[in-house]
């Protein structure tokens, strides 16, 4: 075995190493879904009676087109987003749109699999709530 | 040695003695470097025990060509210690011989007695494994369980390395290495602080890593507020396991 010139040299080399060799794409992945599901949503909006609840989403994905960075308050920014859609819905729309209701279902799904991932308890506790919210809705 | 010859022919089962005792030693060897961080504990694995026993009963078989056949194995024949000597490390050489490779798919497999020991090795590995995993993982979360992750990572290894003076440039690249994608990987702080626990202690054992969690515990502990808020982040956990269920389809 050969034996340490210094006494942590290595494990600081490796740890540089490891870091520029290193690209876990995760949240980027959810990050890239939740754009496309909302340019998705926008589709469908622009379908609808009321084309002109498409203007936040629009700015919403330029917001997140633009910042690279992943941090909370992108997620945060797209629950809001989502939330203030279905609080100015009326509910029977999601019953009786159902390519509505399921790209709703669709960024709930992974703004719960962002918040599993994320340690934050405020980011957590708004996916639940409009997930919980939601969930009453259409059940 | 001269004086020594007539005792092996007097006792003329003790040179085979110790061929064997020589070659479980150099068995007893492999097994250690390959399960450093706990050689005593391979011993009690059945077939780290049959790799030993074949090791010795390869130097026996060895050393009774040699006597039998009258091999000429120059100078260090000469004599009974020198005979020993070498049948007792042949195992070592007759163990890892193969006579051909056979190729299976993409696999080549050795044809010979390196296959034959590679099956008591695998055992062992696997044995091995299953043991140490379950008995580290049980000491190791303990170790760790109020240690923040992200204050931890550098300071611990760290420290652990300077303790250990036997470690090479390359194990603690490797080290440095495992913990940089570790700390990159989307999973919660205790997650993280265990797997951490577990690569300090493949080199150092876990009571050296209990004594520098011990040390450095006052800078690299969980704050009340960290602590709390993973407790919120669990019922948050289970909450979102079951909404998940509902949103999937």
């Amino acid at each position: 075995m050969k034996k340490k010139e210094s006494s942590f040299i290595g494990f600081f080399d490796g740890y540089k190493a490891g870091n520029i060799a290193f690209s876990e794409p995760s949240l980027k992945v959810y990050k890239n879904n939740l754009i496309n599901q909302i340019k998705n949503l926008i589709n469908i909006i622009q379908a609808t009676n009321e084309p002109d609840k498409i203007l936040i989403f629009e700015k919403l994905i330029k917001s997140l087109e633009k910042n690279n960075n992943e941090n909370i308050y992108q997620y945060i920014l797209i629950i809001e987003a989502i939330k203030l859609f279905i609080d100015t819905n009326d509910p029977e729309i999601f019953k009786t749109n159902d390519q509505l209701l399921q790209s709703i279902k669709k960024i709930i799904y992974d703004l719960l699999n962002v918040s599993e991932k994320i340690e934050d308890s405020e980011l957590s506790s708004l996916v639940i709530e409009i997930a919980e919210s939601f969930n009453e809705i259409i059940f | 040695m001269e004086e020594i010859q007539p005792f092996f022919e007097k006792y003329y089962l003790l040179p085979y003695a110790f061929a064997f005792l020589i070659g479980c030693v150099s068995g007893l060897a492999e097994l250690a470097s390959r399960y450093k961080d706990h050689p005593v504990r391979m011993l009690s694995y059945f077939s780290s025990n049959i790799y030993l026993l074949i090791n010795g009963f390869c130097s026996v078989l060895a050393l009774w060509f040699i006597s039998e056949f009258d091999i000429n194995i120059g100078s260090v024949g000469e004599t009974e210690p020198g005979r020993i000597i070498l049948a007792g490390l042949s195992s070592m050489l007759i163990l890892r011989s193969s006579f051909a490779s056979i190729k299976q798919g993409d696999k080549s497999i050795d044809a010979g007695f390196a296959a034959i020991s590679q099956v008591f090795l695998n055992s062992a590995d696997r044995s091995f494994d299953q043991k140490r995993s379950y008995k580290n993982l049980q000491k190791v979360s303990k170790i760790v369980k109020d240690i923040d992750f992200d204050k931890a990572q550098k300071s611990l290894p760290t420290l652990c390395l300077t303790l250990m003076k036997n470690t090479s440039i390359e194990e603690q690249r490797v080290i440095g290495k495992e913990v940089a994608n570790l700390n990159k990987l989307d999973i919660d702080n205790f997650t993280k602080s265990i797997l951490l626990g577990i690569i300090i202690s493949e080199i150092t054992d876990t009571e050296l890593l209990k004594e520098a969690v011990d040390t450095l515990y006052d800078s690299i502990k969980l704050t009340d507020e960290q602590i709390e808020r993973i407790s919120n982040y669990k019922v948050s956990l289970k909450k979102i396991e079951d909404l998940k269920k509902k949103f999937k389809d």
